[in-house]
C-alpha cells in the first residue's frame, strides 16, 4: 500500500514523479471501474485518462484529495463515467445509425461475448444508482465490502445486502427465475 | 416461485470470491441449486465484465498526464513549488492591485477625451465621481464640481462640432435669450414646443441645460433657471419730481440727523474728500444735500461693518428721502460714497492715532 500523505504532499507541488507514482498505483482499479460501466476500451482509456488529469488540476488548485486519492478518485471517475452517458444518451438522439459489433479475430465469439455483456450492462441499467455503484465498486474497482462501506458511508452488512439484492434481481431480470419477492 | 433465503445468496457469493466454482457451491446448497445457479452465473459474469488496462494503455495514460502536469508548470524545483504557492495564495490580491492600478491610473487617461455616447464615456463619468467621493473639503469638491461642468460644456461644444448625436447636460451663464434660444455658457440652446422651461431666464443668470446633440445643433428637453431675476429698474424720476411737493422727501429727510451723531464721523470729519464730491455730483441734485450726509454715515459704518451692505442700506434711506426715485442712481452714489469716505475714514484714523500719540 502506498503512503498516500507523502505522495500526496510532493505531488501538491506538481512533483511529477509523485503523481506518476499515483497513477500507477490507482490507473488499473479505476481503469476497472470505468470498463465495468462502459463497453468501449478506447473510451474507457480515455475516460481513465480524464479522470486522472482532473486529478492534476485539482491539485494545481488546491483542491485535491487529503487524504485518501483512492476514494477521491472513485468520486472523480464516477462523475466522469455519468458525464459521458449523458453525452452518449444526447448523440443516440442525435444520430440514428446503428453501430456493427465484432471486428476481432473470432468474430462470432466476439459477438456472443459483446452481446452478453451489452445485455448484462443494459439490464444494470435497470438497478438503483445505489446498487450499481456497489457493484461497479466491488466488481469493477475490486473494493473489499469494508471498503464499500467507507466509501459510500454505509454499513458493511447494509453494502452486503445491496449487492446480493442487485445481483438477485439481475439475474431475475436476466433467467426470468425469481429467487426471493 | 422458487426462494432462496438471503443469507444463502450473501454466502455463496463469499464462497464463490473465496475461488470457488459454480458447481462447487451448489454441491453445498443442492435444494436451492435450481435458483441459485443464475443467481451465481450472472456474479460470475459481472466479475468478468470489467477488464484491465494492457500495459501500453497505463503507459500512454500516464505519459499524458505527465504532459499535463508540464502544460501546468510542474516538474520544478522545490523553490518554484513555494514561488508558485505564493503566486496561488496572493492571487487575489494582486488580481485587485491590478485592477486598482488600472482604473486608478489607466481609466483616467484612456477615457479623458471620451464624450458621449463612446464607450469609455462611462469610464470617464466613473473617474469624476470617484474624485468627487473622494474630496477632502466641500471647497475642493465645488471646485471639481466647477472642473467638471466646464467638461460638459467642452465636450458639447466637440459633439456639436462633429455633428455627433447625444444626451447632454451642463451649467452656465445665460448670455443671450430670445424666443427661439438660449445661449448658455457660449452655447446656443435652441428651444422647440417640447422644451420645459422651469423659471424666469435673464441675462446674467443661470441655468441648466438638458437636451441632445444632434446635426451640430443642440436641442433642448429642459432649461431650468436658478435664482430669481433681479428687480426690475424703476423709472428714472423726472426733473418735475423735484418740482412736485411730494410729502415723502420732507418726511425721510427728518431722520438724517440721527445719522449726524455718528461717534466718530462727526467730530473730525473732514470735508467731503475729492472722490465723494465726485460721486455726488454724479447723481442727482437731490442726492447731494444728503450725499454728505451719507457720507459721514456711511463711512463711519464701513469701517466696522462691509461696505456694500451699509452703502445699500443708506442708499434705502436716501432712496426714502428722494421719494424712491433713486434706484440704481442712488446705488452709484453710495457706492462712490463708499469709497471715499473709506478713504477718509482712514485718514481721520491716521490723524487721530497721531494726535492721540501727540496728546
Amino acid at each position: 500500500m502506498i503512503d498516500d500523505r507523502s505522495l500526496l504532499a510532493r505531488a501538491q507541488n506538481l512533483d511529477k514523479e509523485a503523481i506518476a507514482q499515483i497513477h500507477d498505483a490507482y490507473h488499473g482499479a479505476i481503469y476497472r471501474y470505468i470498463s465495468f460501466r462502459v463497453d468501449d476500451a478506447q473510451t474507457v482509456e480515455d475516460l481513465t485518462s480524464e479522470v486522472f488529469i482532473r486529478f492534476v488540476h485539482a491539485l494545481r488548485q488546491r483542491r485535491g484529495p487529503k487524504e485518501n486519492i483512492g476514494g477521491w478518485l472513485y468520486g472523480v471517475a464516477a462523475n466522469v463515467v455519468k458525464e459521458h452517458y449523458r453525452v452518449q444518451r444526447k448523440q443516440r438522439l442525435a444520430q440514428l445509425d446503428e453501430t456493427i459489433p465484432g471486428r476481432g479475430p473470432d468474430p462470432e465469439r466476439d459477438v456472443s461475448a459483446r452481446l452478453a455483456a451489452e445485455q448484462l450492462r443494459q439490464a444494470l441499467e435497470d438497478l438503483s444508482p445505489e446498487q450499481q455503484e456497489v457493484l461497479a465498486l466491488r466488481f469493477g474497482y475490486g473494493m473489499r465490502h469494508k471498503e464499500v462501506a467507507e466509501t459510500l458511508g454505509k454499513s458493511e452488512g447494509a453494502v452486503r445486502m445491496l449487492q446480493v439484492r442487485a445481483i438477485a434481481a439481475l439475474s431475475e431480470l436476466l433467467s426470468g427465475i425469481e429467487l426471493f419477492s | 416461485m422458487t426462494q432462496v433465503p438471503r443469507e444463502t445468496l450473501a454466502e455463496s457469493l463469499d464462497l464463490l470470491e473465496q475461488g470457488l466454482t459454480v458447481d462447487q457451491i451448489l454441491s453445498r446448497f443442492p435444494e436451492q441449486s435450481e435458483a441459485l445457479r443464475p443467481f451465481l452465473e450472472t456474479a460470475v459474469q459481472l466479475s468478468g465484465l470489467a477488464h484491465s488496462p494492457t500495459v501500453a494503455a497505463t503507459r500512454q495514460s500516464r505519459e499524458k498526464v505527465l504532459q499535463e502536469v508540464d502544460a501546468l508548470g510542474g516538474g520544478h524545483a522545490p523553490g518554484m513549488a513555494l514561488w508558485l504557492w505564493l503566486r496561488q495564495a496572493f492571487a487575489p490580491a494582486l488580481s485587485f492591485a491590478v485592477l486598482l492600478l488600472l482604473f486608478v491610473v489607466a481609466l483616467p487617461r484612456v477615457s479623458a477625451s471620451a464624450l458621449p455616447g463612446d464607450t469609455l464615456y462611462g469610464g470617464k463619468r466613473l473617474v469624476e465621481r470617484a474624485q468627487l467621493f473622494m474630496a477632502s473639503s466641500p471647497e475642493q469638491r465645488m471646485a471639481l464640481q466647477a472642473r467638471f461642468n466646464d467638461e460638459r460644456v467642452r465636450e458639447v461644444g466637440a459633439l456639436l462640432d462633429s455633428g455627433r448625436e447625444a444626451e447632454v447636460q451642463f451649467e452656465g451663464e445665460i448670455s443671450e435669450v430670445t424666443p427661439d434660444y438660449w445661449t448658455v455658457a457660449g452655447i446656443r440652446v435652441n428651444l422647440s414646443q417640447d422644451t420645459t422651461v422651469e423659471g424666469e431666464p435673464w441675462s446674467g443668470g443661470k441655468a441648466l441645460v438638458q437636451g441632445r446633440t444632434q446635426g451640430g445643433r443642440l436641442l433642448a428637453t429642459r432649461l431650468m433657471v436658478f435664482g430669481e431675476p433681479p428687480p426690475p429698474p424703476m423709472p428714472t424720476p423726472a426733473p418735475t419730481t423735484t418740482v412736485t411737493p411730494a410729502p415723502a422727501p420732507t418726511e425721510t429727510l427728518q431722520p438724517l440727523p440721527s445719522w449726524t451723531p455718528a461717534p466718530v464721523a462727526s467730530p473730525t470729519a473732514p470735508p467731503p474728500s475729492p472722490t465723494s464730491d465726485d460721486g455726488n455730483e454724479n447723481g442727482n441734485g437731490n442726492d447731494n444735500g444728503n450725499g454728505n450726509d451719507n457720507g459721514n454715515g456711511n463711512g463711519n459704518e464701513n469701517e466696522n461693518g462691509n461696505g456694500n451692505d451699509n452703502g445699500n442700506d443708506n442708499g434705502n434711506d436716501n432712496g426714502n428721502d428722494n421719494g424712491n426715485d433713486n434706484g440704481n442712481e442712488n446705488e452709484n452714489s453710495n457706492e462712490g460714497d463708499d469709497n471715499g469716505n473709506q478713504n477718509d475714514d482712514h485718514n481721520e484714523n491716521e490723524d487721530d492715532d497721531n494726535r492721540n500719540e501727540n496728546g
